[in-house]
Formats: structure tokens, sequence, C-alpha cells
């Protein structure tokens, strides 16, 4: 039937002054094409397969952390020991910090120092490195009317942040501006945050400035007098609502 | 009978038809293929002198290792081995379909383009545009030249599997039909994740090397096992060993090897169960390995002194025999406690050129012993050359493998000093008295090799290596000469086949005569 084509006598045609023998001599000694043999497969190596295949299974299901997206560590050992992971510790500070760009630098400035006639300055402010509970509430229920810092008054609107920031927020962020700007006052803690939180909860307006200088102390009217003394507290940042989110 | 008789009569003429309706396309892939062989060894052995000696050509920053090492990978991997590789499955898809080569203008352009896209591609990253993905440092232009000559072979494969007139569908032309499917999805999803819309964090280094994994197993190897199921018996004149055999082995390769990427990413910051999937993925790949290896054994069996006569068959042996090492020891590198200590050392390289050199690279070299000469209609000319290239790239090839393994182990133990996974083998295995007090020996330095000591300590074996990347460089040398001095016909016509040694002919035919004694004129056929 091959030799009917006429595409192929052509070609040989136009080679005929060439010894077509020798141009063809390695296709003219080739074998044959391949072809199959029927053997069949040898039963040892099914076994070994059926083996290997069981063992995948199983190295599958033990290895595989659950196949979750955030369990790197395949040792069952590990995984299976139960949450050992100590509770996150995150320095107030760096909390703080991160908070208070989030919220504050719009009116009150990366360098503490506000906007003059317009918003007051936290840096040096009198109302920052004094006593820690009239800063407590005023960012719990904000401020309103006129106020005088720093020998300059200001008339604005500070917003409150009771809904937004829970008690470590509460602390970090008071922390850092008390800290900050080479401010050096005592940081807040959590602990007392919720204290006070806890004595204001009930108040829905925001503070005048003239109410909170009349206030003397840390006022707990609700819970017990006893509550501990804010200055002293040291902060303790074991940040147990952040780590109790991550299992 | 039908079909004998047909063997007998028009199939030899039709051949002779086809060999020669693929000359000018093979041949162009071909030539181009050792061209960017020559030019990956030359990186390859700048790369290499400069692992021990980093001043050298360090002011010229086009030459810097960072750039000549992904020069180096890419020219071998998309210039020589596809370039040999697809000038092998055009061949073998015309001779398998039985009919001659269609288009074939349209395939000189699809060289032109991947030469094109090579050079492109390699230039950009000597100048710095690499894409610092690896496998993947071509910029964009040349990615996108790659994959226009590429659609071309797949549009050409899928026209003539077509057409074809053979009623049975040999084993080779699944995995060669396969592959022209497979290295393009492989490649136009990894562009699209990697490049165009790119993915974020974690899933882009599954998705790099989910693909450099898959060129290997998915394009590499189905077209290296293709042309060692055809040439295998074609030489020695046998059926292969076993149909049911061939099935196995290709379904399961199809099935297990796209899993297996992930194992390039033990303890990264993976999740764990894909890490473990890939290894399982790798085990699994024992299947086909196996069950490959045993056919291909089988079909050879008893007619090993064939070996010494043939340059095509001891090229295709050697790279079968490749494959087989190369994926079992894949298999075990895949474990997390071997893979931990001796990722970051040469053991790994040493695997890669088991796999791409002692495999694909030698089962190309015997595949162009074989149809080279059909192509042209000449013999080779020089025994003597052949014997050089084959033993320099056989000797120039164990030493590289050797002194990569011996210095990447030591390597590996001691950056691994506290030896803590290799510790957990031990408690395993602790009866392998002899490997625990070598271990033993290691970790009782615990904490005390110096880093700058145990790069120092690599020095030696990477000398070594350079010393075999001039054994290499003179094989490969010694072929080059032997494809200019066959596509030009210079020198003297040779007559009968080409083998190791002249003098050997008539043993050769008689061994050959041996080899199918047993055969019945039906399953002979010739
Ligand atoms: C079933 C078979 C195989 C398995 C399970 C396997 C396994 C592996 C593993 C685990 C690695 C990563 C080593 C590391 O980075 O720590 C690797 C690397 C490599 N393998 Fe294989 N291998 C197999 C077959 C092959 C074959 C057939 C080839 C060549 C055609 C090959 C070529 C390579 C190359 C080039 C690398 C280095 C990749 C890179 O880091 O750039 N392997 N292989
Ligand atoms: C001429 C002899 C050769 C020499 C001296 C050589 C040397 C090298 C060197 C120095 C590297 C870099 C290793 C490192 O970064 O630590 C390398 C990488 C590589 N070479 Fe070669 N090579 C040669 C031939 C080949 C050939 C012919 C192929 C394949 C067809 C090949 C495939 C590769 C691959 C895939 C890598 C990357 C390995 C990885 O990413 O882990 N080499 N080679």
């Amino acid at each position: 039937m091959a030799e009917a084509d006429p595409r192929h006598t052509h070609q040989l045609d136009q080679q005929q002054e060439i010894d077509v023998a020798a141009l063809h001599e390695p296709i003219l000694r080739e074998l044959r094409d391949p072809q199959d043999g029927h053997e069949p497969i040898p039963m040892f190596m099914l076994m070994l397969f059926a083996g290997l295949i069981f063992w995948g299974g199983y190295y599958l299901a033990a290895y595989s952390g659950g196949f979750r997206s955030d369990v790197l560590n395949p040792d069952p050992a590990a995984q299976f020991a139960g949450g050992s992971a100590a509770p996150k510790v995150v320095d107030p500070l760096v909390l703080g910090e991160k908070l208070f760009k989030a919220n504050c630098v719009s009116c009150h400035q990366a360098s503490g120092q506000g906007v003059p006639g317009q918003y007051p300055p936290l840096a040096g402010s009198e109302w920052v490195l004094g006593p820690d509970y009239r800063l407590k509430r005023i960012l719990l229920k904000g401020l309103e009317g006129p106020v005088s810092v720093k020998g300059a008054t200001y008339n604005g609107n500070m917003p409150a942040f009771e809904a937004k920031f829970n008690d470590e927020k509460l602390a970090a962020v008071l922390s850092f501006i008390r800290h900050g700007w080479e401010n050096g006052a005592p940081p807040v803690s959590p602990e007392s945050a919720a204290a006070t939180r806890a004595a204001v909860k009930d108040r829905g307006q925001p503070w005048k400035a003239e109410e909170l200088l009349a206030l003397e102390k840390d006022d707990l009217a609700t819970p017990a007098e006893g509550a501990p003394a804010p200055e002293g507290a040291k902060t303790e940042p074991a940040a147990k609502t952040e780590a109790g989110k991550t299992p | 009978m039908n079909q004998l008789e047909q063997d007998q009569g028009g199939w030899t003429a039709r051949r002779a038809e086809i060999d020669r309706s693929c000359a000018t396309p093979c041949l162009v892939f071909y030539a181009s293929s050792i061209f960017w062989l020559l030019a990956g060894t030359f990186f390859a052995l700048l790369a290499s002198v400069k692992l021990h000696h980093p001043e050298f050509l360090a002011d010229w920053s086009w030459l810097t290792f960072g750039r000549v090492r992904p020069a180096h990978l890419n020219t071998v991997i998309y210039g020589w081995a596809s370039m040999a590789g697809i000038a092998t499955l055009l061949w073998l898809m015309c001779r398998l379909c039985r009919v001659p080569l269609m288009y074939p203008a349209m395939l000189v352009v699809a060289a032109g383009l991947w030469n094109l896209g090579l050079t492109v591609g390699t230039v950009g990253i000597l100048m710095g545009y690499s894409t610092g993905i690896e496998w993947l440092e071509f910029p964009m232009p040349a990615a996108f030249l790659l994959f226009s000559g590429f659609a071309i072979v797949t549009l050409w494969s899928v026209a003539t599997f077509a057409q074809r007139q053979a009623e049975h569908v040999y084993v080779s032309q699944w995995y060669l039909f396969a592959a022209v499917f497979w290295f393009p999805w492989l490649y136009v999803t990894v562009q699209l994740l990697l490049m165009l819309f790119p993915v974020k964090g974690i899933p882009q280094a599954c998705i790099n090397w989910w693909f450099a994994h898959n060129v290997l197993g998915l394009w590499f190897s189905p077209i290296g096992l293709a042309a060692i199921y055809y040439l295998l018996p074609k030489v020695i004149g046998r059926p292969i060993y076993s149909y049911y055999l061939s099935i196995l082995g290709f379904w399961t390769l199809a099935l297990f090897y796209n899993w297996a990427g992930a194992h390039h990413l033990v303890s990264g910051p993976v999740p764990a169960w894909i890490v473990t999937a890939s290894i399982v993925g790798s085990v699994m790949m024992i299947i086909p390995v196996v069950t490959v290896a045993l056919n291909h054994h089988m079909t050879l069996h008893g007619n090993f002194r064939l070996l010494k006569y043939s340059p095509t068959l001891r090229f295709i042996v050697f790279g079968a025999m490749s494959y087989t090492i190369v994926s079992l020891e894949g298999s075990m590198m895949s474990f997390r406690f071997l893979n931990e200590p001796f990722h970051f050392t040469h053991r790994t390289i040493g695997h890669a050129h088991l796999g791409m050199y002692s495999f694909f690279t030698m089962t190309m070299f015997g595949s162009m012993y074989y149809i080279v000469p059909r192509l042209t209609g000449r013999e080779w000319h020089s025994a003597r050359l052949i014997r050089i290239h084959f033993w320099g790239v056989a000797l120039g090839f164990a030493l590289m493998y050797l002194c990569l393994s011996i210095g990447g182990v030591i390597q590996g133990l001691e950056l691994n000093q506290a030896g803590e996974s290799l510790e957990k083998l031990i408690a395993q295995f602790g009866y392998l008295d002899g490997i625990s007090k070598f271990v033993e020996g290691f970790k009782a330095q615990n904490g005390a090799v110096p880093f700058l000591e145990i790069v120092h300590g690599t020095l030696l074996w990477l000398k070594l290596r350079t010393v075999s990347g001039v054994l290499l460089l003179a094989g490969h040398a010694a072929f080059a000469v032997l494809m200019v001095m066959n596509v030009h016909a210079w020198g003297r016509r040779h007559i009968g086949p080409t083998l190791f040694h002249d003098e050997d002919a008539a043993d050769y035919d008689r061994a050959l005569r041996q080899a199918r004694a047993d055969l019945t004129p039906a399953n002979s056929g010739d």
C-alpha cells in the first residue's frame, strides 16, 4: 500500500543519483517496531503495591495535622498534647502606640503636641501626667466644653472610647501617652481600667472639665472602696482577651 | 498475519519516507539543543568554579553566581533537555502514528520561537532581569515566546495523532501524548498564578514547586520513558515484556506524580497535611517506578552483552537504570527525617543531576544515536568520538554524583549538629551500628563545628565537581563534533552501524541473532 503513495516514489526519484541502498541502510537493517508481550504482573509486586497503598493511607491519616491550615507540625504527639502554648504576652506600650496611631493621632498628632487652638497637647499636659482617674474617665466617656491645658483653653469634643477599647486596650493606650514624649508618668493597669469602667458604666454624658477637677480620687463607688490603688499597680500585660481569641 | 505482511512489505519503505519527512524539523531541534547544551555546560562550569573560587570573574555583574546559576538551569532545562525532547517526540510520534511529519514549516517556526525565547530569557537573566522564581527565572517576554512555540508542538501532536495509521497505540505514544498536554497546562498555570496574577504568601511557594516538580515528572520523565520504551525493544528486536505492566506504570505515574511537588517544601511554613500528602505521593511513586523498571529489565533480560556494542542501547540502559535509582532515592529524600538534614546541601544537587543528567540527558544521547542517522541517512563517522563521549560523560557523571553525595551528606550532618531528626532515625534503626557510630561522631561535635569550617569542608568536593564538569564538557564536545560531521557529511562514510568498536560488527550481529533466537516468526516480524 505504501509503495503506491505518489509522494513516496517521487521523493525516491529525487534521490536517485545517490546510492539509495546506502542512504537507507540504517532504515533497512532496522528491526521490527516494538511489540507488546503479555506476561502477567507478578504476584509479589501486587502484594508490595497493596502494602504501599495501605501504608500511604495510614501515614496520611497519622501525619496530616487534622488537615488544618494552621497546623505546621505533623507530629501527632505535639498535636494532641493540648493547648500548651503559653498565653501570648503583648507589650502594652507597643499595643498602646498602635492604638494611638490608629485612633488619636489625627487630633493630638504623632508629636503629642495637638493643634494650637483646636486640639490640646498630650505631651507635658497636666491632665496626662496627673492622677490617672481623670484620664481613664475622659477616655471612657469623652470630654466636652472648655478645658484648660498648659495654660491655653480649648473648646472641643473629645469622643468616647468606652465601646471601642476593652480594658487591656484602654490601659495600653493610656500607659503609652503617659510614658511617651518624655511624660514619664506611671502606667495604667487593665485591672484599674476595669474598675473605673464598672464605676462609671451608668453615665451617658461626656464629662465636663470642672466635674473631673472636682474629683479628688478614683471614686469607685459601685465596686468596693478597697479597689487596688492604680498608681502603685505594676502593669501585668497578661493579654487575656487577646490570647483567648486564638486557640 | 495481515499486519505482518504489511510490515514486511510497505512499512520499511514507509519508514524511510517518514524519516525523511522528519529530517528538517527534528534536525533543527536537535542542533539547537546541542548548542544550548554547550552553552549550559559553559554556565555550569562557571557556576561550579565560582563555588570554590568566588573571586573568579566576580567583578563583571553579568557573570556573577546569582545570574550564572539560573542561566545554567534554564539553558539546560528549556534549551538542551526540552529541545532534544521535542525532537525525539516528533520523530517518535510520526513513527508510532505511521504518518509522515505534517506541517514541517510550522515546526521550524516553533523551533525559532523557542530559540528566540531562550535567547531573550538567558540574556535577560544575565542582565539581571531574572524573575527570581526558581525554574521560572526567564522574564515574561521569554516565557511568552516559549509558550507560543510549544502551543504549535501541542497542536501538531493532536493533528498527527488524529491522522494516525497505526491500529495499536503503543505505550510510548501514551506518554508522549500526555506530555504534550501536561507541559502547557503546567506552564500556563504557573505563569498565570505567579507572574500575571501573582498569589500571595505560602501558596506562591506551593505553586512554584508544584510546577518545578511536575515539569520533571510530567514533561521530561514521560519523554525519556517513551524513548526507552521504543528504543529498547527496537534495538534488540524483542517485544516489550508486558503490556499489563506498561498500563500499570503509565496510569500510576499519572495518578501519583502530581501530588509530590510539596516535598520540596518539607519543614517550610506549609500546612502539615500538604507536605504529608506529597510524601505519600512520593512514596507511591515506587509503584510506577518499580513497574517500569521490571518491564524494561525483563525485556533486556539475558541480553546484557549487547550493551558492549551498541551506543544507543548503552546510553538508553544507563538512562533507564538511573531513572529507577533517582526515583527510589527521591522517594526516600522526601521523608522529613532525611530531608531536614540534607535539604540545604549539595546532596540535593547530586539528586538533581542523577535525574536530569544520568536519566534524561543520557536517554536523549541514546535516542540521538539512533534517530539522527535515520534523519540524515548517514552513519556516525567515528567510533572513537563515540567512546570519548560515553566515557567522558559516564565517568564525569559518576564523579559528580559521588562528590556531591559524599560532600553533601557530611555537610548536612555537620549543619544539623543537633541531629534531632536523624536521632529519631537512629533510634528506629539502632541496630545499624556502623551508621549510628558515624553519626555519633558528628553529634559528639555538637555545636562545635563553626559554620565557616563546614563551608571549608565542602571545598574539596566542589573542586572535584569542577573536574567532573571538565570531563562532561569533553564528552559534550565530542558529541557536538559527531553531530556536525554527520549533518555536514564530513569525513569518511561509515559502512554499517557505528558501534563502540568497529571490529565488533560481526560479534554484534551474532549477539543480536542469538538474542532473537527464541522468537517465532509471528512475534519477530522481520
Ligand atoms: C518518584 C520519583 C522522585 C521523587 C520522589 C523525587 C524526590 C525529590 C525530592 C524530595 C527532592 C527535593 C530535595 C530537597 O530539596 O531537599 C527532589 C529534587 C529534585 N529532583 Fe527528584 N525525585 C524523583 C524523581 C526525579 C526525576 C525522575 C528527576 C529528573 C528527571 C528528578 C529531578 C530532581 C531535581 C532536578 C531536583 C532539584 C530541584 C531543585 O531544587 O531545583 N527527580 N526530588
Ligand atoms: C556539564 C556539566 C555540568 C555541571 C558542571 C553542572 C553544574 C551545576 C552547578 C554548579 C549547579 C548549581 C548548584 C548549586 O547552586 O549549588 C547546577 C545546577 C543544576 N544543574 Fe547542572 N551541571 C552540569 C550539567 C547539567 C546538565 C546537562 C543538566 C540537565 C540536563 C543539569 C541540570 C541542573 C539542574 C536541574 C540544576 C539545578 C539544581 C537545583 O536547583 O537544585 N546540569 N549544575
